[in-house]
């Protein structure tokens, strides 16, 4: 069963996140901050990182750019999801190396269509 | 202001009326000196008003007369005023009144109201997404069995959170759009072919809605320069509202190039729309949708953002419509030619900045013989590379190409002190046509006007540029050339030859060391450099070049005996002011490459 971190501040997306990942038989784990995050990435390898990232602040690029520093957890795939969508956002992020990118608000069907294509790969 | 413009008030009746008004007033006369300005002016421009009363107009506001200035508010804080000028008769005299607006309330207001909208769709997104996918989540059973009239009831409350996404998206986009801060991705559109894709994606949807299509396009491809992607918004737009209001009859697109104008027609035979409603169709949020039944509305922002799409590339959209008998919504763009990118290229330069910059046209006259002799894949390439190069440059070029017309115009920042062209960018131009061995020369000549010395608009600054028509074909011969070799009877045979070619001024010198005092005294526009010199060699010539700011553009042609080893002016050559050939020069190749490096 591929496991999923799911690393995002509210406590609602991580519980809607969950439900609706393991209804999809997937194991989840979760992360409410930045080094939560890290920490559950290299002590429990998941498969697929899923790490909301807010594009004024760096907190969540900060998270990212640390997992890429450590030979444990650099090649776990982290799929962004954004509430500030468009495509320069979308083309910077794949250009830091997001396996992929959500815009908010997404829906269900793309979210785990883009989960089945990252853990492809 | 309307009696401003009758001869009958009195002056003095007039001033009275205007010497406290809010707004700022100046009168300027036909020789532009400043006859009078009210207290609101005087305070707005921070000048008393005697300072400014008899001095000439260009004092305080500068020669060109822009439609907005920053202004002084009461607490010494920058405001921005709105200009504008309407002719009176002042004292029996034509004179210009000038009217200073204060804006600066509406400028901040905007501004605040931008900021607003972008930060709210920001902040809607996440509780729009905790929304959808919790209803979704119920719906699709994840946390137990559900009836079918519950499903109904979710089902209804999914389609309204989609529909509130998309208005938040939409007012993001317009809102964006409006204030400026979308990049629209402009080049050569085949029009076309992007009607014809919009369209068939429709065809399906039209027919089993059992309406007829009809498309009409000119047989030859339309070009327009514009974002492909934001008028397949447009067109879908269009076409998606006439399909949403057409219940019999047919939906029609009507696209015709005609002039320098592209005009495409939306047309149905749909509800249609009041008379008194048009105006206000493009209006954000208006909805005209009386159609009972209706689960899913739209956002109320789609012909507003079509709207402002149209506008941004220079074009304009509009309606006709009757009640019941049907709608059409007409849309032009600017044709694609090297001029429409240049005015757009200039828009987008003085939007952004009132930073000087100058305007180069520079002609080919041969250029239409010299493509059908090399044919269109070669001058295309040969753009290209142009292009390329003119990317690499350390100061910010735009450049349009010629496609059919023979002119290239570019726009380059200005540097203090420059008046002329940069010869670099000639340099490239030649360069580019001469990666490819050829049999011909380039006739190239140049006009150049200043922003905004010159003029403020793309008009003023075309016919500026007539006036400093100069012709680069024959200025090239008044160009100095000193050539350098130890063998006084080379250099004269290289004088003669390029005299034969027609070059009017050059001198000779024997050696290094002469050719180095030669320059404290005159720079030359070339040198034809030997590099085996006794005493100062070539190399350590272009060495003593390049330590000077003075010298170190200055193109060199290499004339010389041996092989010669370049590598240490690596640098110097990648900029294609050193070329080498070797002696004895060939006539045909000597002629070439100085033309080349001039």
């Amino acid at each position: 069963m591929p496991k999923i971190l799911i690393a995002d501040d509210d406590p609602d997306i991580r519980m809607l996140l969950t439900s609706r990942l393991q209804a999809n038989h997937y194991e989840v784990i979760q992360a409410s901050d930045c080094n939560q995050a890290i920490k559950k990435a290299y002590a429990e390898q998941p498969d697929v990182i899923l790490m909301d990232i807010r594009m004024p602040s760096v907190g969540g690029i900060r998270a990212f750019d640390s997992l890429k520093m450590y030979a444990r957890t650099e090649n776990i795939p982290v799929i962004f999801i954004t509430a500030y969508p468009g495509k320069e956002v979308e083309e910077k992020s794949m250009e830091m190396g997001a396996a992929a990118f959500l815009a908010k608000p997404f829906e269900t069907e793309e979210l785990l269509k883009t989960i089945q294509k990252v853990l492809q790969k | 202001m309307v009696l401003l413009n009758s001869q009958t008030v009195n002056p003095t009746d007039f001033l009275n009326i205007i010497e406290n008004a809010k707004t700022g007033y100046l009168i300027i006369d036909a020789n532009k000196i400043i006859q009078y300005l009210n207290k609101s002016a005087s305070k707005m421009l921070n000048q008393k008003a005697e300072t400014l009363l008899g001095k000439h107009f260009q004092t305080p506001l500068g020669n060109a007369l822009p439609s907005t200035i920053k202004i002084y508010l009461l607490n010494k804080k920058i405001g921005v005023a709105k200009l504008s000028q309407s002719s009176i008769v002042w004292q029996n005299r034509e004179a210009v009144l000038l009217t200073i607006d204060d804006i600066s309330k509406q400028v901040a207001n905007n501004k605040f109201r931008d900021e607003l909208i972008g930060n709210v769709s920001h902040e809607l997104r996440t509780p729009l997404t905790i929304i959808r996918e919790s209803i979704s989540q119920v719906q699709d059973g994840i946390l137990g069995a559900i009836n079918s009239e519950q499903k109904k009831f979710l089902e209804m409350g999914l389609r309204h959170v989609d529909r509130l996404r998309n208005i938040v998206n939409e007012l993001l986009d317009l809102s964006k759009l409006e204030a400026g801060k979308i990049e629209l991705h402009k080049t050569k559109t085949n029009m076309s072919k992007i009607v014809q894709s919009a369209w068939d994606a429709f065809i399906p949807l039209i027919e089993k809605q059992g309406l007829e299509s009809r498309l009409f396009i000119p047989e030859k491809p339309v070009f327009v320069y514009a974002d492909s992607e934001r008028v397949v918004q447009v067109l879908n737009n269009l076409i998606g509202n006439a399909l949403k209001f057409t219940n019999k009859g047919h939906i029609s697109i009507r696209m015709a190039g005609a002039g320098e104008t592209l005009s495409c027609t939306v047309e149905d035979t749909g509800c249609g729309i009041a008379r008194e409603d048009i105006p206000k169709i493009f209006n954000k949020f208006q909805q005209f949708d009386t159609r009972a039944d209706q689960t899913i509305k739209g956002t109320g922002l789609g012909l507003a953002i079509a709207k402002e799409i149209i506008e941004q590339h220079l074009g304009n959209l509009r309606a006709d419509s009757e009640i019941n008998k049907g709608t059409q919504f007409t849309f032009n763009l600017p044709l694609y030619t090297p001029f429409t990118v240049l005015h757009d290229r200039f828009q987008h330069r003085t939007k952004k900045s009132s930073k000087p910059f100058i305007m180069y046209s520079v002609n080919c006259d041969n250029f239409k013989k010299i493509k059908s002799l090399v044919g269109d894949s070669f001058i295309e390439s040969s753009l290209n590379h142009l292009k390329y190069s003119l990317s690499a440059l350390p100061y910010t070029i735009e450049s349009v190409m010629p496609e059919d017309s023979d002119t290239f115009y570019f726009l380059e920042d200005r540097h203090p002190g420059d008046v002329i062209p940069n010869p670099q960018l000639f340099r490239l131009i030649k360069q580019a046509f001469f990666k490819i061995d050829m049999d011909f020369e380039l006739d190239l000549s140049y006009r150049t006007a200043l922003f905004p010395q010159n003029g403020t608009t793309l008009k003023e600054l075309l016919d500026a540029s007539r006036d400093t028509l100069k012709s680069e074909v024959l200025e090239r011969f008044e160009k100095q050339i000193l050539c350098v070799d130890d063998m006084p009877e080379l250099t004269e045979e290289l004088k003669t030859l390029l005299e034969d070619f027609g070059y009017r001024n050059i001198d000779t010198v024997n050696s290094g060391e002469a050719a180095l005092k030669y320059m404290n005294e005159t720079l030359p526009d070339l040198i034809t450099l030997d590099m085996m010199m006794p005493g100062m060699s070539g190399y350590e010539v272009i060495g003593r070049l390049k330590e000077s700011h003075r010298t170190k553009d200055i193109p060199v042609l290499i004339v010389s005996g041996y092989d010669v080893e370049t590598g240490q002016f690596n640098e110097y050559i990648k900029e294609k002011a050193i070329i080498t050939i070797s002696k004895p020069a060939k006539p045909n190749l000597l002629r070439k490459m100085v033309y080349y490096l001039l």
